[in-house]
Parts: structure tokens; C-alpha cells; sequence
């Protein structure tokens, strides 16, 4: 399951522009693996993203990684010039995110945007932002961004385990349709894939960022009661429900009107007593 | 009750004895037939304790060089001795053969669900006992943690079938037990005049009852994943691998609430009866004690799960109120101290091990304090101290509370007189032996030697303690020899033993000796000034 | 025992397992220093250890003046009880009671503050990542280096290790630094420990894995700082040839 979504992700990479090879590998310059732009999860979640990176955006200033952390960010890596997959996942997100009431962007969590591509600047990103229609949105709750330093990109990406490459005859980046969930001190939490995203997997993802930091006081018994009925499905890259807490929870149900059974007894016994 | 009890008569001839044995539904002999299964458990299970202890008389390889085979034995060890031994014994046996006895009832509430429940016990002890005969024995430890336990070529539906059956036979009696108590009393018998067994059977059932189906459960997915391919634990594919742990121990933490509830409710018979004097603040203790028990027992399993990963405010949470389970479990041994306060304490070879059980449940209690310290637990858990600790405050406490009581029934069962001076020498022998083996254990897991090894290179240091608790084990074996010998010298060459040899004042010694299919003549008769425990002088 | 002395001695008690906890609150120390778990949890034990002793020694020495005292005389004699009245048989079950909760209070404030130093990470921690799997440690370092069943880390810098496992649950146990934790797929759990002087500690498995379960052991090698930088210099040069 995890491997065909990951078929899905990078099918849909190549599709998008220009609707051919309907039959994916048939043409043997296309038969890219996707194992290539994997995700190695297991080597990556919690890991740390230092606060050190600083990031220019739209008008020009400056800030550091580490200014916005303390609060979960969403990373969503994209490129500019692309005009297919990036600025649908944009649009996706922004979509979920005004449909998630539990948690409020800029209050509660953030979102970067940031180009993986050496040769994006500013001029490019307001082109992007428009195209995206994330015009507005943006402030201090979603930023979208360039890296200051592009030399340092590689060193970002391959923090997180996000690998992506150029591919000179699709003039175009293949890389993975992924929003990646860091924890308020930097950590890689959760990948939730675009194929699968919607405001439940966004919410239940922010709270396990949240709760990274267990000490947290502010973590509120709804979210302990989510927190345990789903868990992290990596097969297919999104929540699924926990069964066996749901399983646990009737079969106490029943242990308990095992309970009322003597008593039932008891009533009706003594009522027939009272008969006789 | 329409039960007749012609059909349960005596009859000549050895076939048609054992078929009224194998077919009977009269709690007495269900209660000794569980007594039975359980003893032969205890057998079996106590033999795999002597050989783990043989291995690990030496670093390296001692008897087995298969490591594969140790952990079959420390499986059944550990799955038998809680599951085939102890909650049968105190639950099956003593619950069975005491309580419609101590309520004056003529059988329980079901007598033929009764049977059922006796079944399916016996085949819960043939299945777990098939575990030295299939090839793929199961190496899972008696909690079978995924995912070991679906990674092993070992095999985990025998596991999984022993707890149902175990499981289902609980839930049975606890209906029945539980209707008994509620609907069979004898006329007169106030709720305040029920003796401390039947108070604590009664919330060791209404736990059993309750948790249980967690347990089947938590095993029955846990089949499924191995068996029927389910992810329910299989994290890469959204399972949780310490949900499995969370349903076990929120089974299991109850579970030994299951095993000491009845057992301090038999030595406060025992201690009420040979110190000829009340219980010491009855309602403190029923209602103090057994309810605080049966209350705070289910909000502690976390602390099994001290270093699993648990969200640390969890540990913090649950460090407290495993703390605060020492209110109730102390109010009960103020209620044991002050029972002996200005009694007139006859020393037989039951109060023995009722004085036995006070010093090791103390031992076993107050070691548990510093396992509830989360900060402390993080040295401490899963090394040999927790050992120690469980086997003195579960398993030989118990196991002692069990033997005291086999030897306080012994006359009404078997209408016999045990020997007081062999089954004195076996208490000393067993006392000797339980503190030599678990004291030493204490000490080897302080010095951080880890449960569950089979070799121990890295601790070789400790090798000298280990034979020290091998030799402990076997004075251990060596008494429960006597113990044995005892028992059969005193059915095979007692002495006739009178209705009421103890000068009893609870109604299970009004009847005569063995009691009669029916239990009693007529039913007795309590008058208002009558109690269980209205010994002593009234001042 | 009076009602009104009763009253009072109640109400007192009352405040007691409020205020015991008071008792055990420590010092804050400052941001910098690193605390000494291995120290504190040795602390805390010789503390326990002294506390459960004298409940012990209270509980058996009453036991055995008991079982002594009113030991039966002649046969056939019976106890002698005195009856309890309504405020005393009250005063035995909430006095115990509160002594022992204000005990339990007290231990939980001191296991509290210690637990805290268990997991709270001291900062600029070295970090490394450990993978559990049966029956080895591997060991990877924020350098890219990689080794297994042998943990070597910069005496004097506390180290945190994040962990996971590739198969079943394993435990990371380090005796000398009085710490374990479980690791298991699927999730990341951490642990820190603080090797001060250069030397060798042991790691070994806590959690049943399996037939080698005794035998997944490791060590930590605690070494000078420049010969650990030393160290991982050449290593990375090696890895990359």
C-alpha cells in the first residue's frame, strides 16, 4: 500500500502537465522508482530541523526558522515555476485549514511554504502566491518563502529526508506530494500525504505535534480521546481508527453488565417470591 | 432451590464413584475437584520454577543449552501459576467449597453452571498443560507482548485459549458466586454479618467480571493479527504495539486485586478464628479495605508501564494513585493486627501460615513503594527486584494464605485430622525457603540484574546470589514436599476429626464433618446475637 | 479518646498530606547545570529504603509483641476484646488512613522532582538515534556515523539517545546510569544520561525479545572529548570512502 501511494504521488507528478504515458512504465525514460523520492519515515520522523535556516519572503525580510517554532508548523515544499502539483497542494491545504476549527492557524500552529529550487526568488514567489491563490492568506499564520541562503536547501530537505530531482526531459522536479507536521521544538512529527489529506488528518497530526512536548498543560481530554482512537496508519499514509481501544472499551461495556446480570436475578426472584 | 439431592447420594463402587466425581454439580466437590486441577498446576508450574533456578545456578549455559526451552518454561511458570494455579484456587476452590457454606445455602445459585465453569477450567489446564506437548511450545511470557508474540515461531493460540477458557470458567462462577451471595444468605445473615471471605470473594468477582473481557479482548485480536492477518498491532500498518499492553495490564493490574482480595479474606478467617476474638473494626475493613481495593484497582496499570513510553504526566498520574492503593491495603492489615490485639492466639499449623502471610505480605507491600515511584521504577523495573517483589506479595503470600486455608478446611473436607507436627515442619521449611529465594532476589535486582535472562555474562558478578536463591528454591521444593506428605498422612491415617475441631463460630462449622450433599440438615438458624466472629468475652 | 481531642487530632491531619509535600520540594537549580540523576535516584532509594524499613520494623515489631503478648495461656481460653465505639472505630480507619496518605504525598512530591530530571533533556544534549532490533544496537550519530553495540560519546556532555526498534519492543537499559526506557516500532522514546569521566558503561536489554534477549547487550565508551572528536573525524572519512 505504501509503495502505490507512493506510485499515485509521483504518477500524479508526471501526469498533470500533459496528460500522457497513460500506462505508467511503458515508456522506459519515464520508469522512474519511486522508491527513489521516497520517504525513509522510519529514519525520519523525530528528527530536528535547526533554527538556524533563514528564510526571505514576500517582501524582502528576513527571519529565521527558529522564530516561528515554538508553535507546530506545517512544511509544505514546493517550486515555483511549477504549474501543476505545487500550487494544487497549496490550494488543498488552504481548503482543509478553513474547514479545521479546532485549531487556528497563526494562533495555534503555522504553515511555511518553501521553495526547494535554487533558481526561485521573490518575483517568482508572488507569481506562485497569485497562481495559488493564496494571496491574503499569507502574514504571520503562512508564509511563503525562499530559502536566504540556497546552498543551504540540500541541507534542509535532507534533514527531513525529502529528496527530490530534476528531470531534464519532463522539464520538471519530481518529487513527493508531501506536507510534513514538525513539532513546536522543531521535530519531524508526522508525513500526511496530499492524496489522503483532509481536516482530520490535519487536526489529529497537530496534536501529535502538540503532544510531542508532553509537558504541555494546555493539551485539552478531547484531544487525549482522539490522540488514542486513531492512530497512524504508515501502509497507507493517513489516521485510522485504533481498534483494538474501541474493542477494549465494549468489552468493558460488557464486563460490566455482566455485572447486572446477578442483580436482574435477584429482582426477579424476589419478586416471584413476593408472588408466591 | 428445585435441585434434588437424592441423585447425589453415596453409592458402592469405585466406577460409579468417579462418575458421580467427574458429573457432580455439589459445590463441594467442584470446590475440591478445582483444588485438584489447581494443586496439579502448582505442580507442574512450580517444577518449571525449580529448573529456571537450576539454570541459573551458573552463568552460561547450566542444563538447557537451548535459551528457546527457557523461555517455554518461564512462559508456563508464569501463565500456569497465575492463571491455572492461584485465581483458581482462591476463586475456584475456596470461593466454591467456602461460600454457600459460610452463608448457610444448600449449593449455589446454579449448581449445573457451577460444573460448567469446572470444565471449562479443566480444559483450560489440558490446553496449557499441551504446551510441553506441541512442537512450537510458547515462548511469549505470560503477558504476550505484540510483537513478539505474533513475530515468534512460537505458538500463541495456545496462550490465547488458555486465557479464554480461564476467562469464560471466571465469568461463569462470578454470575453464579455473585447471585449466590446476593440471594442465598442464610435467614438472618445481615450483610454485616457475612464473614471478611465473602465479602472479599465478592469483589474479587465483581473485578474478575468486569476486567476480564478487556483481557479476551486484548489476546483475541492479538490471535487475529497472528493467525488471521489483522493489523490491530502491526504499527506500520496504523496499529499501536502498547495498546496490547494497555488492555493487558488494565486486566491484569485487577487481576492481582483478583488474587489478594480472597486471600486476606481467608487469613482474617483464620486469624479470627485461632486468636478467639472479633475481627478489629469490621466495618473499617470491609468497607475501608475490600471496597478501597475493589475502587482504586482499576486506575494503576500504568505503573507496569512505568518505562514503556507512556506520556510522561500518565506515569506521574498513576504513580500517585498506585501510592494512595496503600491506604486500603494498610487499613486491612491495621484490621489483621488489631483482630490479635488482647486475643488468645492458638498457634495450629493454619494460623501459622496466617502469621506467615502477615510477615511476607508486609515484605512484599512495602517493596511495592518504591516500584510505585516512577522515578525509582526506571532503575528497577523488569529487573529481578520486581520479581521479588511480586512473587512476596503475590504469589508465595497467596500461595501461603492457600495452604493455610487447605489446612484449616482440611477436617470439614476430608473428615480427617491433619498431622500438626508435619505440617508445622513444612510452614518452617517453606518459610525458610521463600525469604532465602526472594530476599536474595531483591538484591540482585537492586544491583540491576535484569528479569527474563537466560544467561548472564554481563551480571557475572552476581552468580553467588543466584545459587543462594536456587538453594532457597529448593528448601522451597522440600517444603512443599512435607506440605504434600502432610496432606496425604492425614487422609490416609488421620485421626476422625469432630463437626467443629476449631471451635468455629461461623456457620460453615455448624454442619457435620464432611458436610452432606445439601450442606445441612435444616437450614441453621441465626439468632440477632449471633456473628461470625462473636469470640471473646463481651466487656 | 475524647470526641473534641478526635475532632482537633482529625482536622489537623487533615492539612497534613497538604503539607508534607512542602517537605520534599528541592532547591531550583539553574539552567546550566546538569543534574545528577544517578545521584539523585541513589538519594531517593537510601530514602525509601530507610522510610519502608521503619514502617516495616513498626508493623513486625507490633506483630510480634502481639503474637507474643496474647499468645493462648490455657486451653479453651477465648480473646478478650474491647468494643470499639462509633468514634473510635471512625478514628482507626481515617488516621491511618491519613498517615499514610500523607506518606504517599510525601514520596510522590520527592519521585515527582526526580522523575522531572529523568525527562527533562538539559540543553545542547548530544543526540543520538538508536535503533533496538533483534538482538543488536545500532548506533547512529548526528555526524552520519554508524556503529553497532557500541555507543562511544564525549565524556562531560550529557547525551540524549532517541529510540525505535525494527521488530519487537526492546529496552534500553544502562545500570550505571540508573535509567531504561522501551523501544518499540513504530513510536520514538528518549532517554538522556550524563557520563561525566571517561569509561566504559553496560547497556543491556530489558524487555523479553526473545531467545537472545540475555545476550543483546552493548556498552557506552565514554571518551575525552578531542579523542571522541578525534574519533568521529576519521570515522566519517571512513564512511565516505
Amino acid at each position: 500500500m505504501r509503495r502505490t501511494k507512493f506510485f499515485i504521488s509521483v504518477l500524479f507528478v508526471l501526469i498533470a502537465p500533459e496528460i500522457a504515458y497513460p500506462e505508467y512504465g511503458a515508456i522506459p525514460e519515464s520508469s522512474i522508482d519511486p522508491a527513489v523520492i521516497k520517504i525513509d519515515e522510519d529514519k525520519y520522523l523525530g528528527a530536528k530541523i535547526s533554527g538556524d535556516y533563514i528564510f526571505l519572503d514576500e517582501k524582502g525580510e528576513e527571519f529565521k526558522m527558529g522564530d516561528i517554532m515554538g508553535k507546530p508548523i506545517i512544511i509544505l515544499l514546493s517550486y515555483y515555476s511549477c504549474n501543476g502539483l505545487c500550487p494544487t497542494a497549496n490550494k488543498k491545504l488552504k481548503d482543509v485549514i478553513t474547514g479545521l476549527n479546532r485549531f487556528k492557524a497563526g494562533e495555534d500552529y503555522r504553515i511555511i511554504t518553501l521553495s526547494f529550487d535554487k533558481e526561485d526568488d521573490i518575483l517568482r514567489m508572488r507569481m506562485f502566491t497569485d497562481m495559488a491563490g493564496l494571496r491574503g492568506l499569507t502574514g504571520d499564520s503562512w508564509r511563503i518563502v525562499v530559502m536566504k541562503n540556497k546552498d543551504e536547501i540540500e541541507n534542509l530537505t535532507g534533514s527531513v529526508g525529502f529528496k527530490f530531482f530534476w528531470s531534464s526531459r519532463d522539464k520538471m522536479f519530481l518529487h513527493p506530494n508531501v506536507f510534513i507536521f514538525i513539532s513546536p521544538e522543531g521535530r519531524v512529527v508526522r508525513y500526511l500525504y496530499g492524496t489522503s489529506l483532509n481536516v482530520r488528518e490535519v487536526e489529529l497530526a497537530i496534536t501529535e505535534a502538540i503532544w510531542e512536548q508532553s509537558a504541555s498543560s494546555n493539551s485539552k481530554v478531547a484531544d487525549l480521546i482522539s490522540m488514542a482512537c486513531y492512530s497512524y496508519n504508515f501502509k497507507e499514509g493517513k489516521y485510522t481508527v485504533n481498534y483494538p481501544i474501541v474493542i477494549g472499551f465494549g468489552s468493558l461495556l460488557l464486563g460490566i453488565s455482566f455485572i447486572s446480570i446477578p442483580l436482574l436475578v435477584l429482582r426477579k426472584r424476589k419478586r416471584k417470591e413476593g408472588g408466591i | 432451590m428445585h435441585i434434588t439431592y437424592e441423585a447425589l447420594e453415596h453409592k458402592p463402587g469405585l466406577g460409579q464413584t468417579l462418575k458421580e466425581w467427574i458429573f457432580t454439580i455439589d459445590h463441594k466437590r467442584i470446590g475440591i475437584l478445582y483444588l485438584i486441577g489447581s494443586m496439579a498446576a502448582f505442580a507442574v508450574a512450580g517444577l518449571m520454577a525449580l529448573l529456571i533456578r537450576i539454570e541459573l545456578s551458573s552463568v552460561g549455559p547450566t542444563i538447557t543449552s537451548n535459551p528457546g526451552t527457557y523461555n517455554v518454561w518461564l512462559y508456563f511458570h508464569g501463565a500456569a501459576m497465575i492463571l491455572a494455579f492461584q485465581i483458581p484456587a482462591l476463586t475456584g476452590f475456596l470461593a466454591n467449597y467456602l461460600v454457600p457454606l459460610m452463608i448457610g445455602a444448600k449449593d449455589m445459585a446454579f449448581p449445573r453452571l457451577n460444573a460448567l465453569s469446572l470444565w471449562l477450567y479443566w480444559m483450560g489446564i489440558i490446553v496449557a498443560l499441551l504446551t510441553f506437548v506441541i512442537p512450537d511450545s510458547p515462548d511469549i511470557m505470560w503477558t504476550g507482548y505484540p510483537p513478539y508474540s505474533l513475530k515468534t515461531g512460537g505458538n500463541t493460540a495456545f496462550y490465547v485459549f488458555t486465557v479464554h477458557l480461564m476467562g469464560f470458567s471466571s465469568i461463569v462462577g462470578g454470575i453464579n458466586l455473585i447471585t449466590t451471595i446476593l440471594y442465598m444468605r442464610a435467614p438472618g445473615l445481615t450483610w454485616n454479618k457475612l464473614n471478611i471471605f465473602v465479602w472479599s470473594t465478592l469483589g474479587a468477582f465483581i473485578l474478575q467480571m468486569i476486567f476480564i473481557p478487556v483481557l479476551a479482548a486484548a489476546v483475541t485480536t492479538l490471535l487475529f493479527d497472528k493467525y488471521l492477518g489483522t493489523h490491530f498491532y502491526d504499527p506500520s500498518a496504523g496499529g499501536d504495539v502498547l495498546l496490547y499492553q494497555n488492555l493487558f495490564w488494565f486486566y491484569s493490574h485487577p487481576a492481582v486485586y483478583v488474587i489478594l482480595l480472597p486471600t486476606i479474606g481467608i487469613i482474617f478467617d483464620i486469624v479470627a478464628t485461632f486468636a478467639r476474638n472479633r475481627v478489629f473494626n469490621y466495618k473499617m475493613v470491609v468497607y475501608g479495605g475490600i471496597g478501597g481495593v475493589v475502587l482504586m484497582s482499576g486506575e494503576v496499570w500504568i505503573h507496569h508501564l512505568f518505562t514503556s513510553g507512556m506520556p510522561d504526566w500518565i506515569r506521574i498520574g498513576m504513580m500517585i494513585s498506585t501510592l494512595l492503593i496503600s491506604i486500603p491495603v494498610g487499613l486491612l492489615m491495621i484490621g489483621l493486627l488489631g483482630t490479635l490485639y488482647r486475643g488468645a492466639i492458638q498457634y495450629t499449623t493454619p494460623m501459622l501460615y496466617a502469621v506467615g502471610f502477615i510477615f511476607l505480605f508486609l515484605i512484599g507491600g512495602l517493596t511495592g513503594i518504591p516500584n510505585a515511584m516512577t522515578a525509582i521504577d526506571l532503575y528497577i523495573h523488569d529487573t529481578h527486584f520486581v520479581v521479588a517483589h511480586f512473587h512476596y506479595v503475590m504469589a508465595v503470600a497467596s500461595t501461603f494464605a492457600i495452604f493455610g486455608s487447605i489446612y484449616y478446611l482440611f477436617p470439614k473436607m476430608s473428615g480427617k485430622m491433619y498431622s500438626e507436627t508435619l505440617g508445622k515442619i513444612g510452614f518452617f521449611i517453606l518459610f525458610a525457603g521463600v525469604n532465602i529465594t526472594f530476599f536474595t532476589m531483591f538484591i540482585i535486582g537492586f544491583k540491576g540484574m535484569p528479569r527474563r535472562y537466560y544467561d548472564y555474562q554481563q551480571f557475572a558478578h552476581l552468580e553467588g546470589l543466584q545459587r543462594i536463591a536456587t538453594i532457597g528454591a529448593f528448601i522451597i521444593g522440600l517444603g512443599a514436599l512435607v506440605v504434600l506428605i502432610s496432606w496425604i498422612h492425614g487422609l490416609v491415617a488421620g485421626k476422625k476429626a469432630p463437626d467443629n475441631p476449631w471451635g468455629s463460630k461461623s456457620i460453615e462449622w455448624m454442619t457435620s464433618t464432611p458436610p452432606p450433599p445439601g450442606n445441612f440438615s435444616q437450614i441453621p438458624v441465626l439468632s440477632g446475637e449471633w456473628h461470625p466472629y462473636g469470640y471473646g468475652r463481651k466487656e | 479518646m475524647s470526641k473534641r481531642y478526635l475532632r482537633v487530632l482529625s482536622i489537623s491531619l487533615l492539612f497534613f498530606p497538604i503539607t508534607t509535600p512542602l517537605l520534599a520540594y528541592e532547591k531550583r537549580r539553574g539552567p546550566e547545570e546538569v543534574p545528577d540523576v544517578p545521584g539523585g535516584w541513589d538519594h531517593l532509594f537510601n530514602e525509601m529504603l530507610i522510610d519502608i524499613t521503619i514502617v516495616g520494623i513498626i508493623f513486625a515489631a507490633i506483630t510480634i509483641y502481639l503474637l507474643i503478648k496474647y499468645r493462648q495461656r490455657y486451653p479453651g481460653q477465648e480473646g478478650s476484646p474491647l468494643k470499639l465505639t462509633t468514634a473510635a472505630a471512625i478514628g482507626w480507619a481515617l488516621i491511618p488512613a491519613f498517615v499514610f496518605m500523607a506518606d504517599d504525598f510525601y514520596l510522590a512530591a520527592e519521585g515527582w522532582t526526580l522523575f522531572n530530571d529523568y525527562r527533562r533533556v538539559p540543553e545542547n544534549a548530544y543526540e543520538v538515534k538508536v535503533e533496538g532490533s533483534m538482538w543488536s544496537w545500532h548506533f547512529i550519530y548526528p555526524e552520519g556515523v554508524e556503529t553497532f553495540n557500541e555507543l562511544r560519546v564525549p565524556a562531560g556532555t550529557p547525551v540524549v539517545v532517541r529510540m525505535t526498534s525494527k521488530d519487537v519492543i526492546h529496552s534500553f537499559f544502562l545500570p550505571d546510569f540508573r535509567v531504561k526506557e522501551d523501544m518499540m516500532p513504530g513510536r520514538v522514546t528518549y532517554l538522556w544520561f550524563y557520563p561525566k569521566d571517561p569509561g566504559e558503561h553496560l547497556i543491556t536489554c530489558a524487555e523479553y525479545c526473545g531467545l537472545m534477549h540475555s545476550g543483546m547487550k552493548g556498552k557506552i565508551m565514554a571518551m575525552p572529548k578531542d579523542d571522541f572528536n578525534n574519533w568521529i573525524e576519521t570515522e566519517k572519512k571512513n564512511s565516505h570512502t
